[in-house]
């Protein structure tokens, strides 16, 4: 029946495309004449979806279907991308030497260490880096689902009568262990800078890697769950021992208690971590399998929208963009606030506004409070020249939350343009609440550049110390705004030629962005060089970034527009408007 | 009848992309208390003329001059003088709509903004929604926040592209009659727009844009007729 009435359909297409046109035609005669209905007529019978057998869809042959098409949809092999994007690669391939290389050196360093604080802080560091990574993966978890589908997977797939279950779980195995490799080479990488043995680093990585996978797999289980409660307790929990970890370090480093860890005991602590992470991955793993049948499909169709928004982003490299994605969203789910009346007026309206917005989501203010701890444990670490840079980096991440209202007004011209001060101006009122923030940071931060030093303290050692610490707060400060205001790819203008193909000019500097700042303005101290250097850096760094970057266009015009004015003044007219009559008093030169 | 100024002066304006013309010697000078009404097909350079008088985008040529000086976006007496209400338009996602209205009021010095944001809240029927987040608001209700963020600071010039787009029939007519308030009060206006009823609402002056863009002032037209 079903192919019989198939083929009728497909013959009998054109021939009722003519009836009904025929019947509009006629239809517009009859409106004109008299309203009488049209009957609809049909030689063959319609096709009722009773007639097809209605068996039991294989999600397997559904997904293997899928892939078929896709597959035949592709037009280049997997060889021909390669071939192509070789200089890519081969650039990755040394980037990457370069890492291990670094971590080596660092590794060689650091295993020399013999102080009983240097010790102790090779000892802590792996639980630090459990927690943070654990922590980082609850997060992400949390923004995405983990578990995820496409817009089109929810309509044409999630709506069928198939099981969910099977259709998603390569989903799940896909987090999970995309979970396990992130923790590995992450964990691992880290771990790796504390010269412990391979054996030791091996078992850390793994059980990083495992507790990574657990947090997914948890996530997993609450999104399934349509709650949250499980996981907002579990991050600060995690949170907590993480700060606790890092705050022992730094005690232990400035000798304010004696902590003495054995290498030995962190090895067997990493092995009875490593089975509680893999006995949590995999019944966490399990048990989100089992309830994967009951996630609705808005909670998976949202987070594949939120990823193909951030892939777009990804594609310009616009990482900025990629973390506006994030922000709107999550102050789309919040809805509404409390609104709370503004202050002053002017410049200090603009202050006082951002000074609400610090106490709105006070979260910010307390990582950068835990992230001053950053210097004391680098430097118990033995890191030495590379801790303002390391710490900065830091810094200037978990900055960048503060300067949201910058990032709108550089993103867009609409908004800057309704406040009536220059963006020089505008961008000042800005950063000023953040100036204070990192000032706070870089009192807080600066003692680890005194205290855990050679001894004794002399006034020189002081006031490099100190110096140190000022100057990696204003980098990270600096980096920050850089990061935010930073213009993405011009995709409008002409592209350039490279080595990866055409680029349109600005992509790879958004990779570096930021980056390039912290480079610049700690490179003396790395050298040795005065600190004043780097002090002057900064300063014709952030009056650069203040005034809305350096646009040569709008700099060629005002010097036009400059000159013109002073040609008309020559001339004894006004560039705009009628003529001026000037006056000089004699012996005074005043004008009136 | 106060003399009126010269608030806005267009002369020659050309803008290119490529080869292609979007706008060939426009000329346009605008008073004070005046309208004029950019209209035109779609894709006759109506909102290039505007994104070029408020400094948005560089004209190829020519030279556009509000208040006697060249038009430069970044500089702070422009931007206290022009209020804008283009597609640019961004919001910052953590501050509610009321909180919006209230920064741009104090941002401006105004000495009692608390009334007025409430006052213009009520005008753009954006109470109920007062507390909520931008990224909540639907388009009309963005676009009204638009609007609203134009009319809670002071302006001597309002360019608006296409203000009527998104408000329901009551939406045009208060807009019309709030413009031509203000307009008897001094204020220029320059919009892009497909609104009989707010044109002559209005009284604004009608400058047609062709296809080819090439317009001056001669071609304005005694009345909008659809």
């Amino acid at each position: 029946m079903s192919r019989t009435s198939k083929r009728n359909r497909r013959r009998s297409k054109p021939k009722d495309e003519n009836r009904k046109k025929k019947s509009q035609a006629d239809s517009v005669e009859v409106a004109l004449a008299a309203p009488e209905p049209v009957l609809y007529e049909r030689e063959t019978p319609f096709a009722d979806v009773e007639d097809f057998d209605a068996g039991v869809a294989d999600e397997r042959q559904v997904r293997l279907l899928m892939k078929d098409w896709r597959k035949g949809r592709a037009t280049r092999t997997v060889w021909d991308m390669i071939t192509d994007g070789y200089v890519m690669i081969f650039s990755l391939v040394v980037i990457v030497a370069m890492i291990v290389s670094g971590i080596m050196s660092v590794q060689k360093s650091a295993a020399g260490c013999s102080t009983s604080g240097c010790l102790t802080a090779r000892g802590l560091l792996p639980w630090l880096v459990l927690s943070a990574l654990t922590v980082a993966g609850i997060s992400v978890s949390r923004i995405f689902g983990p578990v995820i589908a496409s817009a089109a997977e929810g309509f044409w797939l999630l709506d069928a009568p198939i099981r969910r279950s099977r259709l998603l779980s390569g989903r799940l195995w896909a987090v999970v262990i995309g979970g396990v490799v992130i923790g590995v080479v992450l964990g691992g990488g880290i771990t790796m800078m504390t010269g412990l043995s391979w054996a030791t680093i091996t078992i850390w990585a793994a059980a990083i890697g495992l507790a990574v996978a657990a947090v997914v797999a948890l996530a997993a289980i609450e999104q399934a769950a349509e709650r949250t409660k499980v996981l907002a307790v579990v991050q600060p929990v995690i949170g907590l021992v993480a700060t606790l970890v890092l705050i022992t370090m730094v005690a232990v480093a400035a000798d304010w208690i004696e902590l003495p860890i054995d290498p030995a005991h962190t090895e067997k602590t990493g092995v009875f971590i490593l089975a509680i992470a893999a006995v949590l991955a995999i019944v966490f793993s399990i048990i989100a399998r089992r309830s994967l049948h009951n996630v609705r499909r808005a909670r998976l169709v949202s987070g594949g929208d939120l990823l193909s928004g951030m892939q777009g982003a990804m594609f310009a490299l616009d990482f900025g963009l990629m973390r506006d994605i994030v922000v709107n969203r999550r102050w789309l789910t919040k809805g509404q606030v409390h609104p709370v009346k503004g202050r002053s007026s002017g410049r200090a309206a603009l202050v006082w506004r951002e000074v609400e917005r610090v106490m709105r989501n006070p979260r910010g203010v307390l990582v950068l409070l835990v992230s001053a701890v950053v210097p004391y444990a680098l430097l118990s670490l033995g890191l030495g020249n590379l801790t303002p840079a390391v710490s900065a980096l830091v810094l200037m991440v978990v900055m960048v939350p503060f300067f949201d209202s910058l990032r709108v007004l550089s993103r867009t011209r609409g908004l800057a343009r309704a406040f009536p001060m220059s963006t020089s101006e505008l961008n000042g009122a800005l950063t000023t609440v953040p100036a204070l923030l990192a000032l706070i940071w870089a009192i807080a931060a600066s003692p680890a550049f005194v205290l855990i030093g050679p001894d004794p303290v002399t006034p020189q050692g002081l006031f490099d110390g100190l110096m140190k610490g000022f100057i990696t707060a204003i980098a990270g400060y600096i980096a920050a705004i850089r990061w935010v205001s930073a213009k993405s790819a011009d995709y409008s203008s002409p592209m350039v030629a490279t080595g990866f193909g055409a680029m349109p000019p600005g992509l790879m500097f958004n990779l570096v962005r930021g980056f390039d700042v912290i480079a610049l303005i700690t490179l003396p101290v790395l050298v040795g060089w005065s600190p004043w250097i780097s002090i002057a850096i900064a300063l014709v760094s952030y009056l650069v970034l203040r005034a809305g970057g350096i646009n040569t266009q709008e700099l060629m015009e005002q010097n036009e527009e400059a000159q013109r004015k002073l040609a008309a003044a020559r001339d004894g007219g006004s560039p705009g408007g009628p003529r001026e009559k000037i006056t000089y008093t004699r012996g005074v030169g005043a004008r009136r | 009848m106060a003399k009126r100024e010269t608030v806005l002066k267009v002369t020659d304006l050309t803008k290119k992309y490529g080869d292609h013309v979007i706008v060939d010697r426009f000329n346009l000078t605008v008073s004070s208390g005046e309208a004029v009404a950019l209209t035109g097909r779609n894709g006759s350079g109506k909102s290039t003329v505007l994104r070029c008088i408020i400094g948005a985008d560089r004209p190829s040529e020519g030279r556009v001059e509000a208040f006697g000086r060249k038009v430069m976006e970044t500089d702070a007496g422009f931007r206290r003088d022009v209020a804008t209400v283009v597609d640019d338009l961004d919001f910052f996602p953590d501050l509610s709509v009321v909180e919006h209205l209230d920064l741009l009021a104090r941002a401006h010095g105004l000495a009692d903004p608390d009334s007025l944001v409430d006052e213009v809240l009520d005008e753009v029927q954006l109470v109920p929604q007062s507390a909520q987040l931008p990224g909540t608001l639907s388009s009309g209700q963005r676009r009204r926040l638009a609007l609203a963020t134009a009319l809670v600071r002071p302006r001597k010039l309002l360019v608006m592209d296409e203000p009527e787009q998104r408000l329901d029939v009551e939406g045009v007519a208060w807009l019309g009659a709030r413009l031509k308030h203000e307009m008897n009060k001094g204020l220029a206006i320059v919009m892009a727009s497909h609104e009989p009823t707010l044109v002559n609402a209005l009284g604004a002056r009608i400058v047609r844009l062709g296809s080819a863009a090439e317009v001056s002032e001669s071609q304005v037209e005694p009345e909008y007729e659809l």
